[in-house]
């Protein structure tokens, strides 16, 4: 371990470093005397012209040792450290203890050495053989990246030729180990000529681990066969490229030998990390004698492995995520510190924590990074043995064991271009694993393994160039002898089975798990954050009380006020000689009342819950339970997802396709955030593009100006404005201009914009005389302005001003100001229509068409003020609105504007679809919505959306290839559902009430489509079997069931229908199975991904799981067929009754 | 903002994907120059993927992928149509050329993505990001509703895509979709595992419960549509309907003559426009035959022939047939695609995508058939003569089913014309 050298991870580590070698010269230490290592011996026997020792402390220069000595010293550019450790005893035996090495950091670092100038010791031309070699330790490539230990030319000097290169040794990242690579341009050196480069490669790579490695190349000039290298003292062959081999001459002339870098320094080319001990030699250093160069010697793996594991807690596995690493596992030291580290049961994973920035919004890792899983597992002395163990990881992996490789996967391979097979099932005998996961690879090892204490440690690289950084599959398992597998776990906890139903139980988990650990982050990092919003509720509140007041009216019903809200309201209809409707019942109340909190319709657990309060205040406390439930959350999302045209494509971008923000909607109402912060931080846009952060936001592909698509989404959500028109002309009947628009617009990107052609209307149709008017010529600058003065005055209260460094920083004070009233109300007004069915001002975002005044302007106001007030906290003013007399009244047919009574709401399709899984238990999907699951495919053009579990997680499918190989049919059928109750499968633009207009295809979809199917059917996985099973005497079976579906007891009606058709065989229903079948069977194999959609056999698996979703679930043998299939009926018949899908 | 009754007949056209408008044919008053065509129905034949025009209706001189030599893959041969040939797989078509249209020069910009070049054809504009447009068939279906009382106006056999979407017309310009045709349309056919009988008892507890709800609430008008939207559609899902998805019940014959099931679903498609369907669009998704289906890159271009009998087999079949059944005069087929194929092979055989230059077909219809429009060059790459926009080919499919292409739809209080100034192509409407 003493050997590694430090890890230069970024910029700033190495201004530290640069800082304590001066400190250190500083101090007046002398340096050593030159004292050269048993290595240069070795190099000086064989005569460079050219070896740069970097034995140098300090200074700007280093000296040649070589043969033709002081002429070619070398200067130092840019960002270069003398003085580092080079590789030294114990590890390198053929240095000392005081061997130094340069290092070259970011964004570059080079050494210049002139030429001495015609036919000089660094020329080569044809017949002459070269030899390099040098000591490297390369701390980062990526692939495809190729970085100069040496090249002479091509340094984009002024006054030499371009493409100059006479000759050059690059590392080259190939499949994420570094290949030693050789590059000169031919004489001919043709301006655009790719072919006048000869480019040879090594075929095999080293791995960058940390440590110094040896790499030497020979070569003749004029003899493409005389190529050879020599790494870590193997000698290698390799091959050309580019213009191939070749007897042509190389390009000469007098361009500087620089060392680290070329083309002026460019990052992409320059060495980041150690050199030492570079040679050029004018003649071919034997083969033998380069792989003698090589010596080391590495301290026993378990010591450095125990050593770093001291520490580690026993009883847990701890977990590390390293990003900015190179794309190969086993290269972090273990003495690096992780980016984020947690700990968990198993070594297994289904994901991993989410990243945040310091506003607490969702970011992204680097991509790759690295996952290091290390636990201890003690094994007694009777189980000394052998044992089977399997590493499963979707790209490389590598499994170590008291610091032994034992189990490795290579990394995931590429170009997933869709000409693929479908790949082979991999059965190996062992019926106790679970089958191998589309995209993922495994290693199954026997080890033998003595009692004791035992280290193990999992590297994982997650992610690569153009592949999704994504963990899911990934873990290792153990089996005894004779034993079934486990997934390993760490001492003392529990220790699962690695079969499906074991894998989905660990997924659930894992996944709460996850959720706990997200939430806590998320505070944890956006403390300061947090602090600032609450001096601006502080601020606010205070404004609010400097105003009038707003007298609340008396009202004369006495009875049927519960609070303010209720004052408003009746005295409204007092004035018009109206009677407000009664309260409904306390079974409606709560279905009701679910649905508008928590989206879903209320347990046989939640009903019992609210019955067994015998309080008077009984429906206060439900409300208040609901309100903290965490479906709160998921009734919100599929609200902003329209509002806000959250419109992610899992397939190639298409208009206006934005990130998936939905993840940081939902996070944000489970965190109950202030409705204030929730818009500055949409406005904001910062964190993850496409891993669900608000920067998602910022995206609409196809899109000529998305800035001014995002004004009019936000002017329309938050200020009630509508600006659709003025996108290409000013509006014809709404008072805006397309102006105003694009100041917004500029304000959003930051500077001036210049309105595209493509963003004028086109007049020329029709050659009837237009309604609409443009006022703006293409090419004109608009800049960043706010266009609403009459909202949001010229001055910002000063409790804002810590916001405000930019104009969309300004944007986001003067949308959420609490001098802007406009905002308070619209959102409590959006509230208002959500629970009421109508807004105070309606069309809720669209306050300025004609005719469209508040109702209740007093109200409006009120709620507005309290909103402020609590701190814009929108669960205060919902449980208000939810408390009052008004809203618990029963539905009536008075005049809905002055709700005297409710009106009757349709569920909405979310709210149908998660009611109808609620009550079947079922999952809604196994798919992953992805048509890539192997993750070989990069994010900006395939997502994952993950397993929906809540309906607002689905979206498109995106098959308009229409080919049924990227069908997801299972997913497609709650798709449909949605969509024909009203749900979008895209958003492209922004809407809040959807078209509720009854057609046929709902209650049919409903009736006879697969997801009402699914929720009738009762298969072995239906929850409602846990009843039709209990020992519950019939009519008491027919209460819990219509409880379950219809939230109230039956009717006198529908308990002698159903025990009439139930009574039937009931005592008989049940048939006792001699096996025991109920495990979950082993699924077919799904491995259709996009990498081998286009093969045929990828169309017939597909078009058999349509086929077999169609066929539906598989009945349950456990009950007599002919009463199941009555008692299904009678399911049938209350899931399609109107009273399911309509709101009491 | 207030909700009122709805008569059955308002209701009928507000219901849905199942737009079941019985409507006569609207008429316009053609201004100066602009013709009105006969055809009272649509079968929208659609070749996902991007079908090479000069490997199927524009034959040029032969080309070899080994050699990568530009140009076409098959012979041409000799059609009804005096001077016009087509490619050697299309032999069944090339005798009845004289019935259909081939319209050698459509273009369009969009060829990097497969879904924005769906979008454009099937909405016949490029899109713009504040509004959603309708594709041809709910269109078709906005404006004309079904044939027959009851049926659906618009049904898709593919899957269902926001391209082949009613747009801002809205979910009662929607479609009915099937993805094979021994599955039935979704939602609409009863399940295996519910014979009659136990539909029935389903329906009458069903009645029972809906008549307590009502007895218990008052028959608001939103309840009350919704539940006469469920009666039509049990209705809709009765034998009636579904009698046509009977494909069992035409001969023998006449199932083998249409082929697999893309023939099956032209032979539907014939049966659905039979009962009244307005439109119809029929997917040719069957991308197992040769891998890539009618994106022929790489290997896929290899069996890209078998595609191509089989197209010949299905639309020759549909079309004899529909004259058999003397529907051919109103009924307009369409061959339409998302774009055609560059002369060019890459470098594993296949071809990429090409746009600046590609063919659709129109046939039936009562349209002046037995014509070519547009000349390519000689690799079939540009244009030479009439040039026919989206718009123009939209024009003129709206045209031949009596509908005034500069109509003004309404998205809210913006309108939006049927097609973005479209001239339909003159010379196939008798004057």
């Amino acid at each position: 371990m003493s050997a590694m050298l430090v890890l230069i991870p970024d910029a700033r580590t190495l201004a530290l470093l640069v800082l304590v070698v001066f400190t250190g010269i500083a101090r007046g230490e002398d340096p050593p005397p030159a004292t050269l290592s048993p290595y240069a011996n070795v190099i000086l026997a064989d005569k460079p012209v050219g070896y740069w020792t970097m034995e140098e402390k300090a200074g700007k220069q280093i000296q040649n040792r070589g043969t033709t000595g002081a002429v070619l010293g070398g200067t130092l550019m840019n960002q270069v450290m003398l003085g580092q450790a080079g590789p030294r005893l114990p590890d390198y035996p053929l240095f000392n203890n005081e061997n130094r090495a340069l290092i070259l950091g970011k964004p570059a670092g080079w050494v210049v050495v002139s030429d001495p100038g015609e036919r000089s010791p660094l020329d080569f031309d044809n017949g002459d053989s070269i030899t390099i070699e040098a000591w490297i330790n390369l701390q980062s490539l990526s692939e495809g990246q190729q970085v100069y230990i040496l090249g002479k030319g091509r340094t984009n000097n002024p006054g030499v030729a371009s493409d100059n290169q006479n000759y050059s040794l690059r590392m080259r990242g190939i499949e994420g180990t570094a290949h030693l690579s050789f590059l000169f341009r031919n004489a001919d050196n043709r301006p655009g000529q790719q072919n006048d480069f000869h480019r040879w490669n090594s075929k095999e790579g080293l791995i960058l681990d940390g440590r110094w490695h040896h790499v030497a190349f020979v070569y003749r000039f004029g003899d493409p066969d005389s190529a050879h290298a020599v790494i870590d003292g193997t000698p290698g062959k390799g091959s050309w490229e580019m213009g191939g081999p070749t007897s042509k001459p190389p390009v000469v002339d007098n361009d500087e030998l620089w060392i680290g870098s070329s083309m002026g320094g460019n990052p992409g080319c320059s060495f980041q990390g150690g050199l030492d001990e570079v040679a050029l030699y004018r003649h071919l250093v034997p083969i033998e004698r380069l792989a003698r160069r090589y010596r080391a010697i590495f301290p026993d793996p378990r010591e450095a492995e125990y050593a770093a594991a001291e520490k580690l807690p026993r009883g847990t596995v701890e977990v590390g995520l390293f990003e900015s690493v190179p794309s190969q596992p086993g290269m972090v030291p273990l003495s690096t510190q992780p980016h984020r580290s947690y700990r968990q049961k198993s070594l297994a994973f289904v994901g991993v924590p989410r990243k945040y920035t310091t506003t607490g919004v969702i970011d992204d890792r680097s991509n790759p990074y690295l996952l290091r899983a290390r636990n201890w597992l003690t094994l007694d002395a009777e189980k000394t043995g052998n044992y089977s163990i399997v590493l499963r990881a979707r790209s490389a992996a590598h499994l170590y064991i008291d610091g032994e490789l034992v189990a490795q996967t290579p990394l995931m391979s590429k170009n997933a271009d869709g000409h693929e097979a479908v790949p082979e099932l991999k059965t190996s005998d062992r019926q106790d694993l679970r089958l191998l996961p589309a995209g993922c690879q495994e290693q199954l090892v026997s080890v033998k393994l003595t009692a004791g204490e035992h280290l193990f440690r999992l590297d994982a690289m997650i992610g690569g160039t153009g592949q999704r950084a994504e963990v899911d599959n990934l873990c290792v398992a153990i089996a005894g002898e004779g034993g079934e597998f486990q997934l390993l776990a760490a001492d003392r906890q529990p220790r699962q089975g690695m079969l499906e139903a074991d894998w989905q139980e660990l997924r659930s988990e894992q996944l709460a798990d996850l959720a706990r650990l997200d939430s806590a982050t998320r505070q944890g990092a956006s403390t300061l954050w947090q602090q600032y919003w609450d001096r601006r509720h502080t601020a606010g509140r205070q404004q609010v009380a400097m105003q009038p007041g707003i007298p609340v009216p008396a009202a004369t019903s006495p009875g049927m006020i519960h609070n303010e809200i209720d004052h408003f309201i009746n005295s409204r209809l007092d004035e018009a000689g109206l009677k407000p409707a009664t309260l409904v019942s306390d079974f409606d109340f709560l279905r009701r009342v679910s649905l508008d909190t928590v989206g879903v319709t209320p347990t046989l657990g939640e009903i019992k819950a609210m019955f067994a309060d015998r309080r008077k205040s009984r429906r206060e406390h439900a409300i208040d339970r609901l309100l903290d439930d965490p479906r709160w959350a998921d009734n919100w999302v599929g609200y902003w997802q329209d509002v806000l045209a959250e419109n992610p494509g899992i397939l190639k971008p298409k208009l206006n396709n934005t990130g998936p923000f939905r993840w940081w909607i939902y996070e944000s109402f489970l965190d109950n955030k202030a409705m204030d912060r929730f818009v500055t931080e949409l406005v904001m846009m910062e964190g993850s593009t496409y891993g669900g952060g608000p920067a998602g936001f910022s995206m609409a592909t196809q899109n000529d100006v998305p800035m001014a698509a995002k004004a009019q989404v936000l002017t329309k959500a938050f200020l009630g404005i509508e600006m659709k028109c003025a996108r290409c002309h000013d509006a014809p009947f709404h008072p805006f201009k397309q102006q105003e628009l694009f100041g917004l617009a500029a304000m959003l990107t930051g500077k001036e914009l210049t309105l595209p052609e493509s963003s004028i209307a086109s007049l020329a149709n029709g050659g009837r005389e237009s309604v609409v008017k443009v006022s703006l010529a293409a090419g004109t600058t608009i800049t960043p302005h706010w266009p609403f003065p009459e909202l949001a005055g010229a001055d910002l209260p000063a409790s804002l001003e810590e916001g405000t460094r930019g104009t969309r920083e300004e944007l986001a004070a003067r949308l959420t100001s609490p001098a802007n009233h406009r905002f308070a109300e619209v959102i409590v007004n959006r509230l208002w229509q959500r629970y009421m069915g109508i807004g105070l001002v309606d069309p809720v975002d669209d306050w300025h068409s004609a005719g469209n005044e508040s109702s209740h302007p007093a109200l409006l106001q009120y709620l507005a003020k309290r909103f402020i007030e609590g701190g814009y906290d929108l669960k205060k003013v919902a449980r208000l609105i939810l408390s009052s007399h008004t809203y618990q009244r029963a539905v009536g047919d008075d005049d809905r504007l002055l709700f005297a009574a409710a009106t009757r709401r349709r569920m909405t399709a979310e709210q149908l679809v998660d009611s109808l899984f609620a009550i079947s238990g079922k999952q809604i999907t196994q798919e992953l919505l992805t048509l890539d699951p192997e993750g070989r495919r990069p994010v900006e053009s395939f997502l994952n959306l993950g397993r929906p579990t809540r309906a607002w997680q689905l979206t498109s499918l995106s098959n308009e290839r229409d080919r049924p190989a990227l069908a997801l049919p299972m997913a497609q059928e709650v798709v449909e559902f949605l969509r024909v109750y009203g749900w979008r499968e895209s958003r492209p633009n922004p809407l809040t009430v959807r078209e509720e207009t009854a057609t046929v295809l709902q209650p049919l979809t409903l009736a006879n489509g697969v997801v009402g199917r699914r929720t009738v059917r009762l298969s072995d996985d239906n929850a409602l079997m846990e009843l039709v099973l209990a020992g519950l005497p019939l009519n008491q079976l027919i209460e819990k069931i219509t409880l379950r579906i219809l939230s109230r007891p039956p009717t006198d009606t529908e308990r002698k229908l159903f025990s009439r058709l139930l009574s039937e065989g009931y005592n008989d229903r049940i048939i006792t199975l001699s096996t025991n079948h109920s495990k979950l069977q082993q699924r077919p194999r799904n491995a259709v991904s996009w990498s081998n959609h286009l093969s045929a056999e990828a169309t017939t698996i597909k078009m058999e799981i349509e086929r077999q979703v169609r066929r539906g679930d598989p009945p349950s043998e456990r009950l007599n067929a002919d009463w199941r299939e009555r008692m299904e009926d009678v399911i049938w018949a209350l899931l399609n009754s109107p009273e399911f899908t309509f709101l009491p | 903002m207030k909700e009122k009754a709805l008569s059955r007949r308002e209701l009928l056209q507000r219901s849905g994907a199942v737009g079941m408008m019985a409507a006569g044919q609207s008429s316009w008053l053609p201004a100066a120059g602009v013709p009105q065509g006969k055809a009272d129905s649509c079968i929208f034949i659609w070749l996902g993927g991007g079908a090479c025009h000069i490997d199927t209706f524009d034959p040029k001189r032969l080309g070899d992928p080994q050699q990568r030599k530009a140009g076409s893959a098959y012979n041409p041969i000799d059609t009804a149509i005096e001077g016009v040939q087509v490619c050697e797989h299309l032999p069944q078509t090339a005798r009845i050329l004289d019935r259909t249209v081939i319209v050698r020069s459509c273009h369009h910009d969009v060829i990097d993505e497969h879904a924005a070049a769906v979008n454009r054809v099937h909405t016949g504009r490029p899109p713009t990001g504040t509004t959603t447009y309708p594709s041809i068939g709910s269109v078709t279906a906005n404006q004309l509703g079904a044939r027959n009382e009851g049926l659906p106006a618009y049904v898709v056999m593919g899957y269902p895509s926001a391209s082949r979407g009613p747009g801002f017309l809205g979910a009662r310009n929607s479609y009915l979709y099937l993805t094979e045709t021994s599955l039935g349309p979704a939602a609409l056919k009863r399940p295996h595992d519910v014979p009659p009988g136990r539909q029935q008892r389903r329906n009458a507890l069903l009645e029972h419960l809906r008549t307590d709800y009502f007895r218990r609430n008052s028959r608001q008008e939103k309840v009350n549509n919704y539940v006469q939207a469920s009666v039509e559609g049990m209705k809709l899902a009765g034998p009636e309907f579904m009698k046509v998805f009977e494909l069992e019940s035409e001969s023998k014959d006449v199932r083998a003559q249409f082929g697999g099931e893309f023939g099956q679903r032209c032979l539907l498609a014939r049966r659905l426009v039979q009962a009244g369907v307005r439109f119809v669009e029929v997917s040719f998704n069957l991308n197992f035959i040769n891998g890539t289906g009618w994106d022929t890159h790489n290997e896929g271009q290899k069996n890209q022939h078998m595609l191509i009998r089989q197209l010949d087999q299905a639309f020759s079949s549909l079309l004899v047939d529909l004259e058999k059944h003397k529907r051919l005069d109103r009924t307009l087929v369409v061959i339409a695609t998302e774009f055609g194929r560059p002369p060019e092979f890459d470098n594993r055989g296949g071809r990429g995508h090409y746009s600046k230059a590609f063919s659709m077909v129109l046939a039936g219809g009562g349209l002046q058939t037995g014509q070519v429009v547009g000349v390519t060059d000689e690799l079939g790459k540009e244009i030479l003569e009439d040039p026919v926009s989206l718009a123009d080919f939209h024009a003129t499919i709206y045209a031949a089913m009596g509908i005034d292409p500069a109509r003004e739809l309404y998205d809210g209080n913006r309108p939006v014309p049927i097609t973005d100034s479209g001239k339909p192509i003159e010379r196939l409407f008798r004057s």
